[in-house]
């Protein structure tokens, strides 16, 4: 059964990153959808249940804080696994983030990096 | 304190193109006799606007050399397209504000980023005369970078 990822940013260029991040991963059978901001994401999830959410906070339309929000009040999907990975210095909001159960990745980051974390997240779920 | 600032601003740009795109800074032994002191604005610019507990905002202006070798070594590729170019350059520049702007924040307050803006042929930087303004030069192994930041700390037009 593959693994179905969603990213969600607003940059063509930070998803196309993402990808190229997840795709030297060693992860067997892997999916990728993408969504340009938070309520594309959402619509898609409703049509494509996925296995863990990448996005970035600060997006047009529907930041990343608001989709956090539905995402962890629907009982459905309410336990996702979320990997933020943002250029967000602010320690309150990021310590906002972190207890509402996701995974920071600050901006710059390494390849190195954001695919341990995205091996990480992945294996927990699967464990 | 301007210097402080100046070296913070550098500092932060050094490490987003090392970690991002694989660039290092130049030694001082390995500058040319008569580097390069402005680098010329009628290429493509990125601009990304700040508010919040500071205002003001970034513009990056790279040398083309290294406009292409960003988008190069972002996305593994020997020629990226100009649309690559900008959407890379972009994305630069939206790390690197992100990371500078708490250094103008005072208390740890919050400071928000304007989606990050590409500028062909020169940006107006006349700004407001009550914005402070400061500019650094990036040298690094695969061309130079430009960065001036326009700012006002919270309260401080009160």
């Amino acid at each position: 059964m593959s693994t179905q990822i969603l990213i969600v940013d607003d940059s063509a260029m930070m998803r196309k990153v993402i990808e190229k991040t997840i795709n030297i991963c060693d992860i067997d059978d892997v999916h990728i959808y993408e969504a340009g901001n938070g309520k594309e994401g959402l619509d898609m999830m409703k049509e494509h249940p996925v296995d863990l959410l990448i996005m970035d906070i600060s997006m047009p339309v529907m930041d990343g804080m608001e989709m956090l929000k539905v995402v962890r009040k629907n009982e459905s999907i309410e336990a996702l696994p979320i990997l933020i990975v943002s250029n967000e210095s602010n320690k309150r909001r990021i310590e906002e983030l972190i207890s509402q159960g996701t995974v920071f990745v600050h901006k710059p980051f390494t390849p190195e990096e954001l695919g341990d974390n995205i091996l990480e997240v992945i294996r927990e779920k699967l464990a | 304190m301007s210097e402080n600032y100046k070296n913070k601003i550098h500092d932060i740009a050094v490490n987003t193109f090392e970690v991002t795109c694989y660039m290092f800074p130049l030694e001082e032994w390995e500058m040319e006799d008569d580097p390069i002191t402005e680098v010329p604005k009628d290429g493509i610019q990125s601009v990304v606007g700040f508010n919040g507990a500071a205002e003001g905002e970034m513009v990056i202006t790279p040398t083309q050399e290294l406009l292409t070798a960003i988008a190069a070594n972002m996305l593994g590729e020997d020629s990226p397209s100009d649309e690559q170019k900008s959407g890379a350059l972009g994305e630069i520049a939206n790390i690197i504000c992100g990371n500078l702007v708490p250094i103008f924040a005072s208390n740890d307050k919050i400071c928000y980023l304007d989606p990050p803006k590409i500028i062909e042929g020169g940006f107006d930087d006349a700004g407001s005369p009550k914005l402070h303004e400061e500019t650094v030069l990036v040298y690094l192994d695969e061309g130079t970078a430009e960065i001036t930041v326009h700012y006002s700390k919270e309260g401080e037009d009160d």
